[in-house]
């Protein structure tokens, strides 16, 4: 069989794979080519995504430790991908649960069309499972060590706080506020209140607690959402929250729309990738300016 | 093929710390920086095919395996849990499912 005749049976095999295992689809490089891409991914997604498996590929080929197989599991999708010189696969599919059906029916493929294809498969194509049960279990270590983290948030970085907080109390003060026209006043004000009282005279600026708090409530929804799209949205959680303590607001505390634009700021430097990093300020800045016109 | 090179390891904050297996300075140094380079090319991956938020990735390669994933929920005291192997190449499903 030659070779056109080969990767033709191969990619009609593909085909009948993706069908009998319910993939989502599928793409085929040779030497880093594409050869074939059965997926619902447009033109220049799939283009991007054979430069970018290339790109991982190099990396570990770089570090003369050559990449047999990975998964990738993303919130939408996941992505097994077989590298077997010459070819590289790479197979979508949704649910990460299917991952072992999904690796098996890859090995059995690969190991079906190795002649016809001369694939290099080496210690061979099908890999043993991980027992964890079976491993060595040593003394539970807790010693610490700096290093880079293996998340694009750089938190060892000590940021100062982006302004000062008022700190939310239950308890009420009695502020006087004299009005001109009248005798001397009393107002009740929380000390949740953001309020200011100008000369003493009859202005009396003051915010509407639940009003800054639906506003915080928002900001914190979208701010999550911008931050989801770089990160898991547990750790995007977690990041606000490292934040807010940082700042010395529990769970259940607020900012003020004073606040929102500093602690946007903060936030975002913790993208560890500039490119990114700078696509999110952006993106806040525009948040930030949403909220302040809306409160 | 041996389990001795095993480790079992979690990313709290800016440490990385060894739970199960060898967990020398080394070992949780050199998983950092693997996990780190596997986990800028995933979101290249998958931000190429429009899914930007990575869960977990594992790899096999020729030097061993390596299997992280993020937390799924605050109640997870980690931020991310992984799992490192020297020497040995095992199915990702598999090193993926010994992170749960």
């Amino acid at each position: 069989m030659n070779d056109t005749t080969s990767y033709d049976a191969v990619i009609k095999a593909l085909r009948m794979l993706k069908r009998v295992r319910r993939l989502d689809g599928s793409v085929l490089l040779h030497e880093g080519i594409l050869l074939n891409a059965d997926t619902l991914l447009t033109d220049r997604q799939c283009s991007d995504f054979v430069r970018e498996v290339n790109a991982l590929l190099s990396q570990y080929k770089n570090g003369s430790r050559p990449l047999s197989r990975a998964l990738l599991g993303f919130d939408g999708g996941n992505v097994m991908i077989f590298n077997v010189l010459p070819f590289t696969l790479c197979l979508f599919f949704g649910k990460l649960e299917d991952s072992p059906v999904v690796e098996r029916a890859g090995e059995e493929f690969l190991s079906q069309w190795s002649d016809s294809l001369r694939l290099e498969v080496g210690e061979g194509i099908e890999l043993p499972s991980l027992d964890r049960t079976t491993r060595e279990v040593a003394d539970v270590v807790y010693e610490a060590v700096a290093v880079d983290l293996t998340e694009p948030v750089t938190v060892s970085e000590v940021v100062p706080a982006p302004a000062p907080v008022e700190v939310v109390r239950e308890t009420i003060e009695v502020v006087a506020v004299s009005v001109p026209e009248s005798a001397p006043v009393t107002v009740a004000v929380s000390s949740e209140t953001v309020g200011t009282v100008i000369g003493g005279a009859s202005t009396v600026s003051v915010n509407d607690p639940a009003a800054d708090r639906l506003v915080w409530i928002s900001f914190r929804q979208k701010t999550e959402n911008l931050l989801s799209k770089v990160l898991g949205r547990a750790q995007a959680t977690r990041l606000i929250e490292r934040e807010l303590a940082a700042i010395g607001l529990g769970p259940d505390g607020h900012l003020t729309a004073s606040q929102l634009r500093p602690f946007g700021h903060v936030v975002v430097q913790k993208i560890k990738d500039k490119a990114l990093r700078k696509q999110l300020e952006s993106e806040m800045l525009a948040h930030v300016d949403d909220h302040l016109s809306g409160s | 093929m041996t389990s001795s090179s095993l480790s079992l390891l979690e990313l709290r904050g800016d440490k990385v710390l060894g739970i199960e297996g060898d967990s020398s300075e080394e070992l949780r140094s050199e998983f950092a920086r693997e996990a780190e380079g596997l986990q800028a090319r995933a979101y290249q991956i998958g931000l190429a095919i429009g899914m930007s938020a990575l869960s977990c990735s594992a790899a096999t390669h020729a030097g061993g395996s390596i299997a992280f994933r993020f937390s799924k929920s605050s109640s997870e005291k980690f931020d991310a849990r992984g799992v490192f192997v020297r020497g040995a190449g095992y199915a990702v499903h598999s090193l993926q499912e010994a992170t749960n």
